[in-house]
Order: C-alpha cells, then structure tokens, then sequence
C-alpha cells in the first residue's frame, strides 16, 4: 500500500472545507492528464497520483496548484478531483483562489523567485509544455569530483605506506595506474555525502527561502556514518525521528562499506548523534587537524558566488568533525581554490584569493606556511616524490593540501599531478583526491584519462548528481514530488 | 617600557652585509626582498601598497595581504598574525636603532595590532649587530618566534633561511644600494 500523497492528506483533513484545503494546499502538486494546460474548459479534472489516472493516459504533467490556479484565472473552470475515485473533490475556482490567494499573501511565498519562475515558464506561446534548462559546461565541476574520485581510488590500496612497499608492489615508477578494482575510499564518499548536502539545501532554499548549509551538510555526514556500520538509530543524531535515512544517494549499497573511515571523523559525527550538539569552530569538537575535513569539501565552491562565504562554510563544515585551526582552515582555502578554478582562474590567481581570506581569520600562521613551501618547492620545478615528502605526510590538513597544491602547480597536466600526489609514503589517497579535484577543476574531464574517467567507482553517481545540480539550479528547478523526495531539503 | 637599550650604532658594513645576506638566504623567494625594500623605505606604509601593486615572486603572504589592504580596506576583517615575515622588519629597525614603540607600529603594518610576533622582531633587532648571542626559545616553526629559533640554528626555509643568512652576511647584491640609503638617512 502507498503512502498518501500531501493533496490527499489534506483532502482527508479539510473535507468539507475549501479555505482550509485551499490555504494549505497551494504548494501541493496536481497531475493534469495531456501535454498542456488549457484554459477553455468549465470543468478541469486534476489527479492526486499517477495511480489514479485515467487507463491509456501517456502524458501528464505535474504541478502546484497555485499554478493551477493562476494560469486559470481567466476561465475559472471547476477543479473536479481524482474523479470516481478516492480523494474525489469538486471545487469552485474562486473559492480555492481566495484561499489559496490568502495563503501566498500571508507567508509571502508568492513573491518568492520559485513561485514567479514556476508560473512563468509552464506554456509558451504556442500552448506549448515549455521547460527551458539552460545547457552549461560542466566540464570543470565533473573534471573536479571525478578527478578526486579518480585520484582517492589510485592511493586507496597503499595509504600510509613507505615508498620502498610501493615499489615493491607496483615497481621502480610507482604507482602509474588505477587497481584492478578502482573503488574509492571513504574521502569521495564523503565528498559526495557534501555534494548532497548542497543540493538538498539549494532545494530548501528554493522552496522555503531559508538557507540551512551545514546543518544539513551534518545531516548528510550522520547518514554517511550508518553507511560505516552504525545503525540509524545511533547514527541520525536525537533531533531526528526518521526511521529511516532519506534521500538518493544513501539508497546506493556500495557507499555501504567500510572504506577506511576516518577515525576522527566518526567519532566527531558520533558524538554528534548522541548530544545533538553541533560543533563548530568556537565550540569545537576536538584540537584535530586531521585532513578529513578538507579532503570532503571540495562541493562547498558551489554554494555561492562570493570566495569569502565559501571559505567560511568549508571551514564551518570542516569544524564539524575538526576543531584545529590548521584541520578547518585548510578545508576554507581548499574550497576556495576549487571555487575559483570552477570559474577559469588559474592556480596562482585563484590562491591570491583564498589566501585574502586565510589571513584574517585565526591561528592560520600554520597553513600559510603550508601553503608557501608548497609554492616554493614548485617554483623550483623537477617534482619528485623527496619533494612531496618534504611537504609532509598529508595526514594533517595543511599538508594535504600543501602536496595537493604542489602537485598541481609542479606539473601541466592532471595525470601527472594525479600521479605526483600519490606516489609518496603518507596519506596518499587523500593527497590524490584533493590533487584530483584541483587538477580537475582546472584542466576539466577530458584532459584526465579517458580510462580512469570511465573505469572509476561511482563515476555514473557523480554524473548523476552534477546533471541533478545543474538541473536543481536552472530556471526550470523540478517541482515534482520524486525531487523532493531524490532531495529533501533536510 | 619601550626602549631598547642600544649599546653603539651598527657600522655600514654591518648593515649591508646583513642585507646581502638576507637576499641571498631568501634565494628563490625574490619577493621577501623586495618586502625588506620597501619596509626599509622612509614612509613603509606607502611603500609596501606599491610594493604590493606590483608582482611578487613568493613575498610573504601574510603581508603580501596586509599591504593591500594599506591601500583598500577590504571591511572583511583586520588581518592579525604571528607569522614569520614579520620578522623582516628586524632589519631596518635594528640600521635606524629604532624604538620598541615604533617597532610594534612597523610590524602593525603587515601583521596587524599586538602581534606577538613583535616580540620576536624585537628581540631581534636589538641583537642583530651586537656580538652577544641570541638564543630565543623554542616555538612552532610557522610563527615569527619559531623562525627565529630556526634561524639562530641556521635551518628552516623562506623567511627563516633568509634571517639566517641577515646573521651570517651574504655575497653582493643589488640590495646593498638600499641598505647604504638606509645607513645614511639613519644618521
């Protein structure tokens, strides 16, 4: 048996009532059996499913009611609801215009960016259904994530071991290709937990006007923590009351494995479940300055269009499993970086500007310094691996991204970089990932391997979730209840 | 409080040896040089917003940014730091025999009000041409205060490779013009 939808809850709720039904149901979703919208007809038979329409019916399309009502204003036809069946209600167009009028007039909904653009862009003028969803280059955004994707999977199986078991294992050159079997580790399951994260809080954003990042990036970490064997119970953290966790990408079994989670991290995010206590960088959570809180941020460029609000919200997320200045301020610069590469700036350009936020907040003194040996171990070019030893082992946030930035800065193509900043005796993975999503950002998808591209663990999810960003932020943002359902904004 | 106790003006040798040997220590990072060029300036602040107009090869960062700002307040909040290019104001102040006051009014230039890293710029400049020996204490590597516990050992890297080459004096360079202006305006 199915769930009800909202229409139908709200139809059992205000039977007999029409300003109750009509005030509360002007953003629950109608499906109207045809390709468009007409307008001439006395009566408009409307749909609470798609159970429950009408057999042979191909094409329907699904929107609010206020839309309904507001492309129908001219003809005021009746709205005859799931007609011979459950749910069946008749109503009166001025009187559910009134209510549901009253309704958008008082929350204020109706002059939000969503509701304009929703009843703006439902038929042209031809009477024609009308979604424009404007082609962008994704290129960097994918080179980006598959590119960390790619670079996680390359260390994945020699994390933390000396250079001279590399060579043994995998010859004089190193590491120069992916394993056999290219799973990533849990540094891009995190990443994509991060990108969800951004999606489901755009699409809170859109529909309540209300913009809730970290909280719901937390959200979306205790759910990658059921994923590393902590029940859900345990897991979602006291203010939830979900039974189970929401959303798409959870529903993927292989994110349901033990990729060599960070110890840190998880017991930050345990903590989290049982106090319900958010941390943050004045309150935080431990001194670690581990690199799992940068390697994950890499999706935070998206959320705004400004570098300094992105370095204050990867910093913000990174505090939430690591409470070292030099653990979240890495993660603020790293952010930045990928912001400012996403936006064809190059590297040196695009540290200028995260550096201008780096120094104004507290206890940076160690990441810059990261930061400058990195640039002055390049500057002296021929890259090798004493060279990224030098740096440090990445265990640590700012000399992850010091080997990442070297990596990428040393080198003039991604695959060298990738390479580059695996093949050394510390936290190899994690060093690649953040290389990969740099080098990606910078020199997009098809400068990367085509092989590692195709072969890498998860890259359909990536391809997924990028299409779903970009679709999230177009002009024709999906109203449908699967979206919401694929991304609810908590 | 605010006086250091200069027991006799530096010789010009002294100071053009400690700048040669500055340059030489910075080595690649061609761009602390020019920060100690224009820090040796007779107006500073306005010598380090043109420094910072123009490029750099690897300046300091921290005040590499604070410089801008001279020029710009970006209203995005004061920079503070204890890092280690600080450091770099050691020299001029040590050449002019400057006051502790003053010092702290230089180093508020790149690194912002009550840097601790004023301490150490301090303790450097009133040792850099004395025969007495500095042995500062042992800090993290990344402040003003660690770089110079690298320094006085003759290790690290950047600002702290190029304050130990100011203790040991360099070969020539062209920074010795600026170091001779810096010795006669001084006097």
């Amino acid at each position: 048996m199915r769930a009800l939808t909202p229409i139908e809850q709200l139809l059992h709720e205000y039977e007999d009532d029409v300003n109750g039904f009509g005030h509360h149901a002007a953003h629950g979703e109608l499906l109207i059996p045809g390709e468009v919208l007409l307008s001439d007809r006395e009566v408009l038979d409307v749909y609470t499913d798609e159970s429950r329409l009408p057999a042979g019916v191909e094409q329907w399309i699904r929107l609010p009611l206020h839309t309904v009502l507001s492309r129908l204003i001219s003809s005021k036809p009746k709205l005859h609801v799931n007609p011979g069946q459950p749910f069946e209600a008749e109503f009166d167009f001025v009187e559910l215009a009134d209510a549901a009028a009253q309704h958008m007039r008082i929350c204020g909904c109706g002059e939000r960016p969503t509701a304009t653009r929703e009843a703006s862009r439902w038929v042209d003028g031809e009477g024609r259904r009308f979604f424009v969803v404007p082609h962008k280059d994704s290129s960097r955004l994918r080179g980006c994530l598959i590119g960390g994707a790619i670079g996680d999977a390359l260390g994945a199986n020699t994390e933390n071991l000396p250079m001279e078991v590399v060579y043994e294992r995998h010859g004089p050159d190193g590491i120069t290709d992916l394993p056999e079997k290219p799973d990533i580790t849990d540094d891009t399951q995190m990443t994509l937990f991060t990108f969800e994260a951004i999606i489901r809080s755009h699409v809170r954003q859109r529909i309540t006007g209300e913009r809730e990042i970290t909280g719901i990036t937390q959200n979306a970490y205790q759910r990658w923590l059921h994923t590393q064997k902590t029940p859900w119970d345990k897991a979602r953290g006291i203010h939830s009351t979900m039974d189970e966790p929401d959303g798409w990408l959870v529903s993927h079994q292989q994110l349901f494995r033990m990729r060599a989670p960070g110890l840190t991290c998880t017991s930050a995010l345990q903590e989290y479940a049982r106090t319900g206590e958010q941390a943050t960088i004045t309150k935080p959570v431990n001194d670690s300055k581990g690199c799992g809180g940068a390697l994950r941020v890499a999706p935070v460029a998206l959320v705004d269009d400004d570098p300094m609000v992105v370095f204050a919200l990867a910093a913000a997320n990174a505090a939430l499993t690591h409470g070292h200045p030099s653990g979240y301020l890495s993660a603020g610069v790293f952010a930045v970086l990928v912001h400012q590469l996403l936006r064809g700036k190059d590297l040196p350009d695009a540290l200028d500007v995260a550096v201008d936020s780096l120094v104004r907040r507290e206890g940076h003194e160690e990441v810059v310094a990261a930061i400058e040996h990195a640039v002055e171990l390049a500057a002296l070019g021929s890259p090798s691996v004493a060279r990224v030893e030098e740096l440090g082992s990445g265990g640590v946030g700012d000399t992850a991204l010091a080997i990442a930035l070297y990596s990428v800065l040393v080198t003039d193509d991604p695959n060298d970089a990738l390479l580059l900043s695996v093949n050394h005796g510390g936290d190899n993975d994690s060093t690649a990932s953040m290389c990969g999503n740099l080098a990606g950002a910078l020199h997009g998808v098809e400068k990367i391997r085509p092989d590692w591209v195709e072969r890498v663990q998860f890259r359909e999810v990536v391809d997924r979730m990028v299409a779903d960003w970009e679709l999230e932020t177009s002009p024709a943002a999906p109203v449908g209840q699967e979206w919401f359902v694929r991304y609810p904004p908590s | 409080m605010g006086e250091i106790e200069w027991i006799r003006p530096p010789r010009l040798a002294e100071v053009v040896a400690a700048y040669q040997g500055f340059a030489f220590g910075a080595g690649v990072r061609t761009g602390l040089v020019g920060q100690l060029v224009a820090c040796s300036a007779e107006d500073p602040a306005a010598a380090l917003a043109q420094w910072a107009s123009e490029p750099a090869v690897q300046p300091d960062l921290v005040s590499w940014q604070s410089a801008r700002d001279l020029v710009k307040n970006r209203y995005r909040g004061k920079i503070r730091s204890q890092g280690s290019g600080a450091l770099i104001w050691a020299l001029p102040a040590a050449a002019q025999r400057l006051g502790e006051d003053r010092i702290r009014e230089l180093v508020e230039l790149t690194h912002g009000p009550d840097s601790a890293a004023a301490d150490s710029v301090i303790m450097l400049a009133s040792h850099l041409f004395t025969s007495s020996k500095l042995d500062p204490p042992d800090a993290d590597v990344f402040t003003a205060a660690g770089a110079l516990a690298q320094a006085v050992r003759g290790e690290g890297r950047g600002v702290a490779r190029a304050i130990a080459g100011a203790l040991e004096g360099g070969p020539e360079h062209d920074v010795r013009l600026v170091a001779e202006e810096l010795y006669r305006r001084s006097w």
